[in-house]
């Protein structure tokens, strides 16, 4: 029994085309579900999936190639090719060979061997990613890449699919017809994940609306999850009597049934507007990946009854019994293809890979303040801002709080911007959980203000897809905490696109999440999550933490245009301590209401605030958030002193986090103290800020103070106050700081 | 074994320089050129009696103009001068493996690929030139993206796209580092207007392609519906070699369907871009042929398939869209 399959699989095919090769040509009996061009084409994308496959293993074996996950077994995926239109978006699982090798056959004009085995090779010159990942991709067939792994590219594809239809009903201008489909593949596996279920919850939960979403689920079953079974029958039995989702199930081994099924699914979904699943069974063949070795876990027999159900062997023995074409053309067609793989793939060891950091990490640069400056200190018309606010502008007004200069800010942006929407949970009439969109719906309408289903995958799921369809979102996820089980969405998909896209592909968005702690009313961990590492490190994320109201909306009007002209992918984190605060340091004082910036002000991406000493700035605090109050609060309260040496930095945005500006003050200083909010190990970023400070070779040195949150969640009621800092604990720090600068003023 | 890539020129490649290529390429090509530059002359006299013969143009003492550049002359010359090269290739064992052409290349590649025999390519060579000479006014332009090292200029390919977003002037040909714009005289005055004059090497742009029509534009349409009522029967079948069309499409030996085919060739390839450049980007780099062979008369093709090599081998910054 051998280890490795490919020379079987590929011996069983050649061996059937010779020995049909060899039968008496016959005559043409064409079968009425599927054009006989169509049938051909099929097969011809199907043996050029496979020899790719092939080629991916033998490249592997020469250190050339660095990808095996192939599509062998799910050529039945062909006929999506053929059936579908290059302006029906595909996202497309892994094993998705035949289908882009008929697309791209369709549509004509693609380089599709080249590519794939460019890719295969992680080359730089793959056009996809630029040699980043083995992706199926193309901007001219409409085929997002990604990685399909884990099934976290279905909630996008609901997006897309109600995304694309609330462009239509906005009547904005589409890049693609008004009835386009989104087509969205994956295995039998992957139904699991989390992500699967609630992108189809989503989808029937439309249904159940009457929102038209017209998505295509494809489901390529081939019993296996790596070497985990799926139960028989497993998947029928989950969606044939789903409500809210048709299904449509079709044996790929049989080319003019699938053709048939797969049409019939394609047309309901493009006629109802609704979302289908096409269920084809499949087989895998040659193990999950080269290093699978299939025998620890099947037996010799059933792996040989798996490859004797290739589906290129069926669909070659029914074109020859139909006289569609003889045994000896379609060896003609197999033999022209693998020359031709073989030819191109000649050149591999000369393909250039990414050389540098900077290459690697090209697609994933925060976009410039001088590209963004234009469309940041934008406004709408003056007659349009006047139909919102009638004759009493924002800016008029007297100095208010964040929540409610957010909120302005929102309506502000959605006047300028067509394209943008609000959306989230409890966002529409009840104004969200803070009120800050409160009046959105009222002025803007439920087009573009709409409540979700209460599911933060589906949220930025849903923002990604809106992207993707032209749309710039602002969606809400209304705590932190809530953010973590669909953190994914925005780590592995909406922030990889540009990546693994080599960033011609992009999905920008402003997500603004209510979070930190220090609520006075609402207390314990879900209301209070302090999990900013969780954002910190996704590669490219820009992150904006503004703490007061002016900053909030000069930020906000900043992200919107890294979103829009800079195409990135923007966390806009709002403490909700903050929202309603007014006060700085005595009851009634208004010292943190500020007053709303007129269009035309804006913050500059990166810009941290100082709040300057009233003389020397010997002591510098660097914080944000709820840290920025404290800190100005522990400064009046250590006194004179205090006021006139302690000067306190924020930070605003903790990506791109400002380290330059940081270490320039630090420079000047002779105590650094970091105030935090978030956790000690792996939360905010006093850690990175402690590690530039000592590696600075003009900072390195100076006394370093770090007060931070403890590693833990925070707790319900006033032990809260233990693992957080607090103003006291700031004000020691200070006293402290100043006590060793006099000490040593006086001893020099 | 070597993949040959054989590709065909179009119109505008039959000038001064190439009065008795097809003599010398029907010498090259033995008896079976003769025999098939005897079929193309009787294909002639029967659907052209009025016009002078393929040997008589091609033999003529001076190159003229106004007999040797008008369609029903130029296009037949040169379509056959493109098979009896291949021919002769052929005889020394040189056969295509792979075939396109430019604009009326496509034509020959047809024959070539053998989805159609001489005699009816000859028929839908004579047919096009005919109902293109009677067809609406108008013509082409060449234009071009390079300077003289052969750099993409920037800014060129977004003023042809401007142009292009003119009424009746539209992108007929992407041709390597050139384009080729076609449209109303209108249209062209304007374009012409707006073309800055620059020079690669010794040739000089824009330069209007003389006794050329507005091919491959929308301005076709009714042309190409005369061609469909009088091509139906065109005998078109499956090709026997892959055969590249004006959207770099392949049409394979096995699954082309030749209604298709020839739905493709009287109507998009007639009224819409074609696209050269996709064509040999897709011939060089998706077939990685060990051969090209560019079919005479003339070297008209060498430059462009030279441009797309290069972009292959180090893709250019600017765009190259046209």
């Amino acid at each position: 029994m051998s280890i490795r399959r490919e020379e079987i699989v590929r011996r069983r095919l050649e061996d059937l085309l010779d020995e049909l090769g060899r039968e008496r040509p016959r005559a043409t009996r064409p079968d009425a579900r599927i054009p006989a061009a169509e049938a051909l084409a099929c097969f011809e994308a199907g043996a050029l999936s496979r020899l790719l496959d092939l080629e991916a293993r033998r490249l592997k074996d020469e250190g050339l190639g660095f990808y095996t996950i192939g599509s062998a077994g799910h050529e039945a995926n062909a006929v999506l090719g053929r059936l579908l239109r290059d302006t029906d978006p595909c996202l497309l699982h892994y094993r998705s060979g035949a289908l882009m090798a008929a697309r791209a056959a369709r549509a004509g004009g693609e380089a599709f061997v080249r590519d794939t085995l460019l890719s295969l090779c992680a080359s730089a010159l793959d056009p996809v990613s630029g040699g980043r990942h083995k992706v199926w991709g193309s901007r001219r067939l409409a085929v997002p890449p990604q990685t399909s792994t884990i099934a976290s590219h279905l909630p996008k594809a609901v997006g897309l699919a109600f995304a694309q239809e609330r462009r239509v009903h906005l009547g904005l201008d589409g890049a693609r017809p008004d009835d386009a489909i989104v087509v969205a593949s994956f295995g039998d596996a992957s139904v699991n994940h989390a992500s699967a279920t609630t992108a189809f919850n989503a989808a029937a939960w439309a249904r159940a609306q009457s929102l038209p979403c017209p998505v295509l689920f494809v489901c390529e079953d081939n019993g296996l999850g790596i070497s985990v079974q799926t139960p028989e029958g497993w998947i029928r039995k989950c969606f044939e009597t789903r409500a809210g989702i048709t299904y449509f199930h079709a044996d790929g081994r049989d080319l003019p049934a699938t053709w048939e099924v797969a049409r019939r699914a394609v047309e309901h979904c493009r006629h109802t507007r609704r979302p289908a699943f096409l269920h084809v069974d499949v087989v895998r063949l040659m193990g999950h990946a080269g290093s699978d070795v299939e025998l620890t876990y099947r037996d010799e027999r059933t792996i040989e009854r798996i490859e004797a159900g290739d589906p290129l062997l069926a669909w070659a023995r029914w074109i020859v019994a139909c006289g569609l074409a003889t045994g000896d053309e379609l060896s003609a067609a197999y033999d022209r293809l693998a020359a031709r793989v073989g030819r191109v793939a000649a050149g591999a060891p000369s393909w250039p890979r990414l050389a540098t950091v900077e290459d690697v990490a090209a697609p994933l640069r925060f976009p410039a303040w001088g590209e963004l400056e234009a469309c940041a200190r934008g406004a709408a018309p003056a007659a349009r801002r006047r139909l919102v606010w009638g004759d009493k502008l924002p800016e008029d007004d007297r100095p208010r709080h964040l929540a409610m200069q957010l909120g302005r800010a929102l309506a502000d942006l959605m006047a300028q911007h067509r394209e943008l929407l609000v959306f989230g949970e409890d966002v529409a009439r009840k104004g969200g959980v803070y009120h800050v969109t409160a009046g959105l719906y009222e002025k803007f309408g439920v087009g573009r203000v709409f409540n979700t289903l209460l599911d933060e995958t589906m949220i930025l799921g849903t923002a990604i897809g809106a992207a993707q369809a032209g749309f710039v979102p602002v969606p809400e996820v209304q705590y932190l905490a809530y953010l973590h089980n669909a953190e994914d969405q925005l780590r592995g998909e909406a922030c990889s696109q540009r990546f693994f896209s080599a960033g011609q592909w992009d999905n920008p968005m402003v997500v603004r999440v209510a979070g930190l702690a220090y609520q006075k009313g609402f207390g314990g961990h879900f209301h209070n999550d302090d999990s900013l590492g969780v954002l910190r490190d996704v590669p490219g994320l820009v992150l904006a933490l503004p703490c007061r109201g002016d900053d909030a909306v000069g930020m906000l009007r900043t992200c919107v245009a890294a979103a829009k002209v800079g195409r990135a992918v923007c966390a806009f984190v709002e403490p909700i301590a903050l929202y309603m605060t007014r006060d700085l340091h005595e009851d009634g004082d208004g010292g943190w209401a500020s007053a709303y910036p007129a269009p035309g002000e804006a913050v500059p991406l990166g810009e941290p605030r100082l709040y300057e000493a009233g003389r020397r700035g010997r002591v510098l605090v660097v914080t944000y958030g709820n840290g920025v109050p404290m800190a100005l609060r522990a400064r009046r309260l250590a006194g004179d002193l205090a006021e006139q040496d302690v000067a306190v930095l924020d930070l605003r945005w903790l990506a791109p986090l400002p380290v330059e500006a940081f270490l320039a003050l630090a420079r000047r200083a002779e105590e650094v103290v970091l105030l935090d909010e978030c956790r000690r190990t792996g939360g905010g970023p006093s850690e990175t800020l402690a590690t530039a400070l000592a590696l600075d070779p003009e900072a390195r040195g100076r006394r370093l103070t770090r007060i931070t949150a403890a590693d833990s969640y925070v707790p319900l009621g006033p032990a809260a106050d233990l693992v957080l800092p607090q103003v006291d604990g700031v004000r020691a720090a200070l006293e402290r700081a100043l006590s060793e600068l006099v000490d040593e003023e006086g001893g020099a | 074994m070597s993949f040959r890539l054989v590709l065909a020129p179009g119109r505008g490649s039959y000038a001064k320089g190439e009065l008795g290529s097809l003599r010398r390429l029907a010498e090259a090509a033995g008896s079976d050129g003769k025999g098939l530059l005897a079929t193309l002359e009787a294909m002639r006299r029967e659907l052209d009696p009025d016009l002078p013969s393929l040997a008589e143009l091609d033999g003529a003492k001076a190159f003229k103009p106004s007999l040797h550049l008008p369609g029903r002359n130029a296009s037949p010359l040169i379509f056959a001068c493109g098979l009896l090269h291949a021919e002769a290739l052929r005889a020394e064992g040189r056969g295509p493996d792979l075939v396109g052409g430019n604009s009326l290349g496509f034509y020959t590649a047809l024959v070539l690929a053998g989805a159609l025999e001489p005699e009816q390519g000859y028929r839908l060579v004579s047919t096009m030139a005919r109902l293109q000479e009677q067809g609406p006014a108008g013509g082409q332009v060449l234009w071009t993206l390079l300077d003289d090292d052969w750099n993409v200029v920037p800014g060129r390919a977004e003023l042809v796209q401007e142009l292009c977003a003119l009424p009746d002037l539209d992108l007929s040909i992407r041709l390597g580092g050139h384009v080729v714009l076609a449209g109303t005289e209108e249209a062209l005055a304007t374009a012409l207007e707006r073309l800055p004059e620059v020079k690669v090497g010794e040739r000089s742009f824009p330069f209007r392609l003389p006794f050329h029509g507005p091919f491959h534009t929308p301005l076709l349409l009714p042309v190409a519906q005369a061609a469909l009522d009088e091509l139906a029967d065109l005998p078109l079948g499956r090709p026997r070699i892959p055969l590249l069309d004006g959207r770099g499409a392949e049409w394979s030996p096995l699954s082309t369907d030749p209604v298709s085919l020839l739905a493709y060739t009287l109507g998009a390839q007639v009224t819409r871009t074609f696209d050269f450049t996709r064509m040999v980007e897709v011939a060089l780099s998706d077939f990685a042929p060990d051969e090209v062979v560019l079919l005479e008369p003339g070297t008209s093709l060498r430059a462009p398939v030279g441009h797309v090599e290069r972009w292959l081998a180090s893709p250019p910054t600017g765009s190259t869209a046209g």
